[in-house]
């Protein structure tokens, strides 16, 4: 079935099998998309019924509008996958990891190395993970758990430390302690200096859980804690000593629970 | 009904209903806060676009162009990835590399629901494979170090999802 002439080539254009489409300038003339000079993907865009409109050469330059410059529009095949993966910005990963579940986001950490750091370097998808170390490791100078978190740069947010010996914490504690929104030391034996060490670097803790085993030594408060913005608080040990430490803190737990009200 | 031009990195001009160029932020701000004035013939330049994904792309947003204004973004919504509606669903079931370039220029172009629904997709990609799976799926090539994949396996062993 004829429908038109193609205003290019004066042939007939049957719109059944063959590619055309009307001009949106003043002549409003059909044209066959070959003779107008369209590339397949152009003219799909110009007849997906998107609000595209295409104008004839004529028109155009009735117009005023320099000639647009139709290039091939298929991709660059030279270019590898891998690139797109890389060419995607970690603010779209962490997008894409974000309705992802903690075990899953564990196989992610394990697929590469960027996208290990992406996940690990994202508060909000560490803040699906609570860091929970074995119970009776000794965090000594000799610990594996000591080495591995030394060498991890992930921001966790959440860590239990239950049952555990915390001799040392210069080497693996301050990597972690800044990005810390909750904290529980349970039934750990801890001194007192380690424990005011622990809390001097974590500035962004909005809740603290303590209960204590086995308190040792309280002579100097090496640093002041930084529990400015914790908001739970739980506080538990059956001895505290050394009264110096809540008479020096006691502007620091301005709008937190205070500390000197602590058994 | 006003229009406005776009002309992608492959030199293709395309003429589109500003209604529908405005579902791109970075569009709606050149208009908007710059003031590019549509009518005068020039087209926006979109450097970074190639005509086969914009022309992808002004199909979605013509198909959107009257959604109400999404909820702000909540995180819950940001976990689900079983509310896609099945036109997106058909129209994103391209090959990957097209997904991805939609993606970068619907990041681009500051469309926050394609980008959405594209994220979402491509975590439906994800989902209940290993870590290996996931590599064959994306062409991802294992660059660890000797040695780093079983630290990683020890840091997992420790990491519990969090019970909320």
């Amino acid at each position: 079935m004829v429908d038109s002439c193609c205003e290019a080539c004066r042939n007939s254009i049957v719109s059944s099998r063959e590619k055309a489409l009307k001009c949106s300038g003043p002549c409003a003339m059909e044209f066959h998309a070959f003779c107008a000079d369209l590339n397949l993907s152009y003219w799909k865009a110009s007849s997906a019924g998107v609000g595209l409109l295409w104008f004839c050469s004529k028109c155009r330059e009735d117009l005023g509008w320099k000639q647009a410059k139709v290039v091939e529009g298929h991709r660059l095949e030279d270019v590898q996958e891998v690139e797109a993966l890389e060419l995607l910005p970690v603010k779209i990963w962490t997008k894409v990891f974000q309705s992802l579940s903690g075990c899953q986001l564990r196989q992610i950490r394990l697929t590469c190395r960027s996208w290990n750091r992406i996940v690990g370097g994202s508060s909000s998808l560490m803040n699906k993970f609570v860091l929970r170390l074995p119970k009776d490791t000794i965090m000594d100078q000799n610990c594996a758990e000591v080495e591995l978190l030394s060498s991890c740069k992930s921001r966790y947010s959440h860590i239990i430390l239950d049952q555990i010996r915390i001799i040392q914490v210069n080497s693996w504690w301050p990597l972690i302690a800044a990005n810390l929104e909750s904290l529980s030391i349970t039934k750990c034996q801890i001194t007192i200096t380690t424990l005011l060490t622990m809390l001097g670097s974590t500035h962004n803790l909005k809740s603290l859980t303590f209960t204590s085993g086995l308190f040792f030594d309280a002579n100097d408060c090496p640093t002041e804690p930084k529990v400015s913005q914790c908001r739970g608080f739980s506080f538990t040990a059956e001895t505290v000593f050394e009264r110096k430490y809540s008479s020096n803190n006691r502007q620091e737990s301005c709008g937190s629970p205070l500390l000197e009200n602590l058994p | 009904m006003s229009t406005i031009k776009l002309e992608t990195s492959d030199g293709v001009k395309f003429t589109v209903k500003t209604q529908v160029a405005k579902c791109s932020g970075t569009i709606r701000t050149m208009l908007e806060d710059i003031g590019i004035n549509p009518q005068d013939g020039e087209a926006i330049p979109l450097s970074n676009v190639h005509s086969t994904i914009l022309q992808k792309i002004l199909v979605w947003a013509e198909h959107h162009v009257d959604d109400p204004e999404p909820p702000r973004e909540d995180a819950d919504a940001a976990k689900r990835t079983d509310d896609i509606c099945s036109w997106d669903e058909d129209f994103l079931k391209v090959d990957q590399r097209t997904l991805f370039d939609v993606m970068l220029a619907a990041n681009y172009l500051d469309m926050k629901q394609l980008i959405a629904v594209c994220c979402k997709t491509v975590a439906n990609m994800i989902k209940g494979k290993t870590a290996d799976q996931i590599r064959r799926t994306f062409n991802i090539e294992n660059d660890f170090p000797p040695g780093e994949e079983d630290k990683i396996r020890l840091r997992n062993q420790f990491c519990e999802e969090r019970s909320r």
